[in-house]
């Protein structure tokens, strides 16, 4: 086990380095000119462009603009961000929480919803609840995430007046400005800090912020589980130790959710890192629809508006919570699953 | 010779009738007929107006007010006065364009390297499967993103970007559908017999280990379309007047919500290209999954 | 268990939507912005996101009067430099502004002479790459930088500036290097806010020896010394900024001026129209900006108002008369054998005027822009002194043909010929302009090809610098409300826009240097006029629209007044008021 993890540790940082490598490849496709001209916004400014090409040594080979990009990194500077107008460190501090905020309520909703669904299809195969939920998971996966979130936003925002747009309500950020002895922020996510604080008014403000993103989240990402979740519940269920139990008179209940169901997890186990991937890719539209601004919006501005070392910092970044989660997984899984030896 | 006596013609036979007996797949090839007609028909359906480039949609005047559908324009204009049904049915032609376009490619790289890595398996296994896993570390959308951020917006550059993303996966699940089949005895009475390692690969490797991974190839060619529709949405898609779906469904994003009196008075510039989407990748899907049914050898005779 | 935990999820559910309050209070102002704050330092600030917010942090010796563009009113000087008050000397070189008594800056201090000759000087000294620091530069020392292209300082050029500006008692005295009318006007820019010295001298500004400027020259992008802090004299103080989320100004107390109605004024990032719309409708934003293409869904909605303002920003057409045929995709074969153009094929008058006549002026404005236009007949648009309606190439598909036939001796329209016209996404006008040309063009004639592309903005801004576009679209807005801020751009051939359509008309580059080399009013109105007759006589490019931006309000703000010079990011907190 132990040479395991040390093998895959070795591994993680191999793809790492790998990410860097690649990314750095793409982002040196643009000239010196186009990146230099990330740093103007009007024609007025861009007399300017040689001598910003200058002072970044943006003209400079590529090994060497790698190796002082690696050189900077490893002292733990990440850069600047001229979209985040602070150093992408402390942007990280500040978009991370809230990101993080609205998946830490889509996740569970995501794996209790997926689940049961799936598992509900798989027992009831070709039958109504298997085309309704195949139906639905398929809309699901085939509706432009913009526009089922533009939906919900135009019923429940814009006719009904419920769930607004952005993080927090006007007047409790103006109260958190002016009282900011009254408010600690530990984690960023409000919804914790209001219950740590004592103030459950403001948890229920951010969460009825927090409705319509996680809602679309939800919609979006759960697709991919109730499919994998419904395709090995079906093999489960044909296995014979299965046919056999119902044979002896085990009843249906029992069979199904007492032995198919655990073993059928299993394989849904796998598809965490996929789900954490949609996660973040759904964070992406969510974010900018319902203007919360999270690591999705921040990347998406710095995608358009080539802030070149965030995009290399959150690549970077997410590569790291993709092999964490991978290595987590397959350490699970040898637990759960003996028959897995690991080499 | 009696050809039906043939067993891969009546494998074959077998297998349509399972794909057939199957509601959704029905539905779904009958939705793939139905685009394929329109994209071959395109020219005879909507006659284009610019010869030299066809998939540029007429317009009449440059109002940005869209307009509802009426005699000339029956699906009504989006803004810019571009036809929406022109849009709609030479964006057949692109929808196709990007997901066989990107899937077909992808397809042959990925599962190339897949075949590759599985048979040989040790270093040239370690080499390539690591250069996938540094392609899989980066969420696909994002990495898609950049690619496309680097190489200059358009519909082409994303078409280079997504097949240059795609392929992971293809390589990935191949390379597992391989090692199962690789030390099966017919592989190995085939080497010690000494049939050359392509001719292993492509005869006898390939086509029992390929299934899985056709089955996700057919289900993202309608993805592929998804995807484009997003970086449509951040702005580095194909430009306006252009016939493809996503590009009218950003572009008609605005319109989602019309004036306070009458929300829904622009309708027509979302449902139509945005239906089109969604019955492209629906039917895509629904024939990957009875696909997948009638394929898998586990649940083939049951 | 299971039900449990769906009731629960019901009841957060439904308290959460029950706490639906509108944050509307009488003194609390919010507006949304579509682009993101950079800076706060005055020498780096030169976008109208951080001029917005530097007009209410800081304050100037004078600024505009109201709506008008070529009247000032005094701020921190006591009154407005004029020949008449002895201010501006007879040759027009000195400039002499007496200092207000008695101002506050946010952290106390009380504001002097030395204050200002300081701000002044470091609007000079600082220059960081794309900064506003040339508009001053140029009237003092004669030439728009401190730094050559190689990031060498230019020798002298701070000693020079240091014995320009002058305090003396309570005035400040600055010394220009030629006459240059427009002075007043860069003296009002954001650029020569004033904040105190000392203060500025603590965190990290010039240290005031002129010896050590070099030191101070060019500061790295978020690197400026005021970035992330203010202390001006303005009527707002910053309470916080949130980067790319909000930032929140509140009355500062201690204001010279009086006191403000609004207390509190915040502006939010909000990129997405149909968020921005929603929010608006429901009452959560008390102002947007309004894209030209929504104006009529907009003027449905009621309980509000809206105001069209003008702006001081022409779009051009501009054609390069010398392309860069290295790798160019744009000229196609390179070559008037009817698969490309020539590189110097916009040398040729017939060209120009032929491209000039398909621009349907009319649809451009009524259709594409609802009206959100205005025509310019040259450069020198409305709101701009000495400007004047002149003749310029009108819609005319007929002329367009004749002058296409006579073009390279008949050759072009004998051959043919494939070109490619290349607009930056998102701009309404310059799209619609691009597709005009090609499409008006291409039905003359069946050997005539243009097609027509979009690129992101930082692309365009680098390759139309590269001599690569045949045609380019772009805009030029007002840094001072002169003529020669526009002219000298669009028509001299150092211009920053005429360098890359290599346009060289000597005339012309005469006329723009005596223009802003004189002081006399009379002389400088036959200049200019006759410098908008040279634009439309030789086609040097197609003025194609002067916009407006729409801003809707709540109909309980009252108090707004426009200004051509001032986009839709900009609002004086101050002049607001809520009932």
């Amino acid at each position: 086990m132990a040479t395991f993890i040390v093998r895959r540790l070795l591994l993680m940082g191999l793809v790492l380095f790998g990410v860097s490598v690649l990314m750095f490849c793409i982002l040196l496709t643009f000239s010196p000119e186009r990146r230099a001209a990330a740093f103007v916004t009007s024609p007025q400014q861009a007399r300017d462009i040689p001598k910003i090409i200058i002072q970044y040594g943006l003209d400079q080979p590529v090994y060497i603009q790698y190796y002082r990009w690696v050189k900077e990194i490893s002292a733990g500077n990440f850069g600047y961000s001229t979209v985040a107008v602070s150093p992408v460190s402390e942007a990280f501090m500040r978009y991370l929480p809230i990101t993080i905020e609205m998946n830490l309520f889509s996740t569970p909703l995501i794996i209790i919803i997926g689940i049961w669904l799936g598992t509900q299809a798989g027992i009831h195969k070709d039958k109504a609840i298997d085309q309704v939920t195949r139906i639905f998971a398929i809309i699901g996966w085939s509706l432009p995430t913009f526009l089922f979130a533009l939906l919900l936003l135009m019923i429940f925002y814009g006719l009904f007046k419920l769930f607004p747009p952005g993080v927090l309500s006007n007047s409790v950020e103006m109260f958190i400005m002016n009282n900011p002895e009254q408010f600690i922020r530990y984690t960023g996510m409000y919804v914790v800090d209001g219950i740590l604080n004592g103030r459950l008014d403001i948890s229920l403000d951010a969460l009825r912020h927090l409705v319509l993103p996680v809602v679309t989240q939800v919609t979006v990402v759960i697709a991919i589980l109730v499919r994998v979740m419904r395709s090995s519940m079906i093999e489960e269920m044909s296995k014979d130790y299965i046919i056999t139990a119902r044979a002896k008179g085990a009843d249906r209940k029992t069979t199904c959710f007492k032995h198919a169901r655990k073993n059928a997890l299993l394989p849904a186990v796998t598809v965490a890192g996929w789900l954490v991937a949609l996660s973040i890719e759904g964070s992406v539209t969510v974010e900018v629809i319902f203007n919360r601004p999270g690591m999705g919006q921040w990347l998406v501005q710095s995608a358009t508006q080539l802030d070149i070392p965030v995009i290399l910092s959150v690549c970077m970044f997410l590569g790291l919570i993709y092999v964490t989660t991978n290595l987590i997984i397959d350490v699970l899984y040898a637990y759960i699953d003996p028959r897995i030896q690991l080499s | 010779m009696n050809l039906s006596r043939n067993p891969r013609i009546r494998e074959f036979k077998f297998t349509l009738s399972r794909i057939f007996s199957n509601p959704s797949a029905i539905i779904g090839s009958l939705l793939l007929l139905f685009f394929v007609t329109v994209a071959v028909l395109a020219p005879v359906i909507a006659p284009p107006k610019n010869h030299r480039n066809p998939y540029i949609i007429p317009h009449k005047g440059y109002s940005s007010v869209p307009k509802p559908p009426n005699k000339e324009n029956i699906f009504g204009t989006t803004a810019g006065q571009y036809d929406i049904f022109y849009g709609a049915v030479w964006g057949t032609r692109t929808a196709f364009r990007i997901g066989i376009i990107v899937v077909a490619i992808a397809f042959v790289l990925g599962a190339g390297m897949g075949t590759v890595a599985g048979y040989y398996g040790g270093a040239v296994d370690e080499t390539i499967m690591r250069v996938v896993d540094v392609f899989f570390a980066i969420p696909f959308l994002v990495l898609t993103m950049a690619i496309v951020v680097a190489f200059g917006r358009g519909l082409d550059n994303i078409i280079v970007a997504l097949t240059l993303v795609v392929w992971r996966r293809y390589a990935r699940v191949m390379r597992a559908g391989v090692l199962t089949v690789r030390d099966q005895e017919y592989v190995q009475a085939a080497k010690t017999i000494g049939v050359s390692d392509t001719k292993i690969m492509l005869r006898h490797i390939l086509p029992n280990a390929v299934f899985p991974v056709m089955v996700i190839a057919f289900m993202d060619v309608g993805s592929m379309v998804i995807t484009a529709a997003f970086l449509s949405f951040v702005g580095l898609g194909a430009a306006r007047g252009y016939a493809d779906w996503g590009q009218m469904v950003a572009l008609a994003r605005n319109y989602i919500v019309g004036p306070a009196d009458d929300p829904l008075r622009y309708w027509y510039t979302i449902v139509f290209p945005g239906g089109c989407i969604i019955l492209f990748v629906l039917a895509w899907n629904l024939f990957g999954d009875a696909l997948r049914d009638a394929f898998d050898p586990k649940m083939r005779r049951r | 268990m299971r039900k449990l935990i769906v009731i629960i999820f019901c009841l957060a559910f439904l308290a959460a939507s029950l706490n639906a309050t509108h944050a509307t209070e009488k003194d609390i102002f919010i507006k949304s912005t579509i682009a993101t704050l950079r800076t706060l330092d005055p020498a780096r600030s030169y976008d109208d996101e951080s001029r917005m917010k530097l007009e209410n942090l800081y304050e100037r010796l004078i600024h505009f009067d109201g709506p008008y563009t070529d009247r000032f009113a005094p701020v921190l000087a006591t009154e407005v430099p004029s020949i008449e008050n002895g201010g501006i000397s007879k040759d027009g070189l000195t400039y002499t502004f007496k200092i207000r008594k008695g101002v506050k800056f946010h952290n106390g201090e009380i504001m002097t002479a030395e204050d200002v000759a300081y701000c002044l000087k470091r609007a000079m000294i600082c220059d960081p790459d794309g900064g506003p620091n040339a508009l001053l530069l140029e009237p003092v020392t004669g030439r728009g930088v401190t730094r050559d292209n190689d990031g060498k300082i230019i020798p002298g050029v701070f000693e020079k500036i240091d014995k320009a500006v002058l305090s003396k008692g309570d005035t400040v005295v600055i010394r220009l290097h030629k006459p240059f009318p427009p002075l007043l006007g860069i003296i009002a820019y954001t650029n020569c806010s004033i904040y105190p010295k000392k203060w500025a001298m603590e965190n990290g500004c010039w240290d005031g020896n002129i010896k050590n400027a070099a030191k101070f020259n060019g500061p790295p992008n978020g690197k400026e010394p005021l970035h992330h802090i203010e202390n001006g004299s303005g009527p707002y103080v910053m309470k916080e900024w949130k980067p790319s989320q909000k930032f929140v100004f509140e009355r500062f107390d201690d204001y010279w001026g009086g006191k403000p109605n609004i207390r509190v004024g915040i502006t939010q990032y909000i990129p997405e129209w149909t968020t921005r719309k929603l929010m608006f409708q429901n009452s959560d934003l008390d102002m947007i900006e309004v894209p030209p293409n929504y104006i009529n869904e907009m003027e449905s909605i009621k309980g509000i108002k809206i105001h069209k303002v003008p702006q001081l920003m022409v779009t051009c057409a501009m054609f390069c008369q010398k392309i860069d045929p290295t790798a160019n995709p744009n000229i196609g074969s390179g070559k008037l054998d009817g698969d490309g153009i020539p590189p110097d094929f916009f040398s040729d008058y017939d060209v120009r005027a032929a491209f000039a006549h398909t621009i349907d002026f009319k649809a451009l404005k009524e259709d594409a822009c609802n009206n959100l236009i205005e025509i310019p007949s040259s450069p020198n648009i409305k709101g701009l002194p000495y400007s004047k309606d002149v003749k310029h190439p009108e819609f005319d598909l007929k002329k367009a043909a004749d002058h296409m036939k006579k073009a390279w001796g008949g050759k072009a329209w004998e051959m043919g010929f494939k070109m490619v016209i290349t607009f930056n996404t998102g701009r309404i006008v310059r799209e619609t302009a691009a597709h005009m040309m090609a499409e008006n063009i291409v039905s003359l004639n069946p050997k005539f090809d243009i097609e027509v592309r979009n690129v992101d903005w930082a692309d365009y801004l680098v390759t139309f610098q590269q001599y690569k576009y045949p045609v380019f679209l772009i805009a030029w807005g007002a840094d001072y409300p002169d003529p020669h801020n526009f002219l000298y751009n669009y028509l001299h051939s150092d211009g920053h826009y005429t360098r890359y359509s290599v346009y060289k008309n000597p005339e012309a580059d005469r006329l723009v240097e005596e223009g802003i080399a004189t002081v006399d009013p009379v002389r400088r109105e036959q200049i200019y006029t006759r410098l908008q007759n040279i634009w439309n006589e030789d086609i040097v490019g197609v003025a194609l629209a002067q916009r407006m931006v729409i801003r809707a309000y709540q109909d309980n703000i009252q108090g707004f007044i426009p200004n051509p010079l001032y986009s839709g990011a900009a609002e004086h907190f101050k002049t607001l008021t809520k009932q």
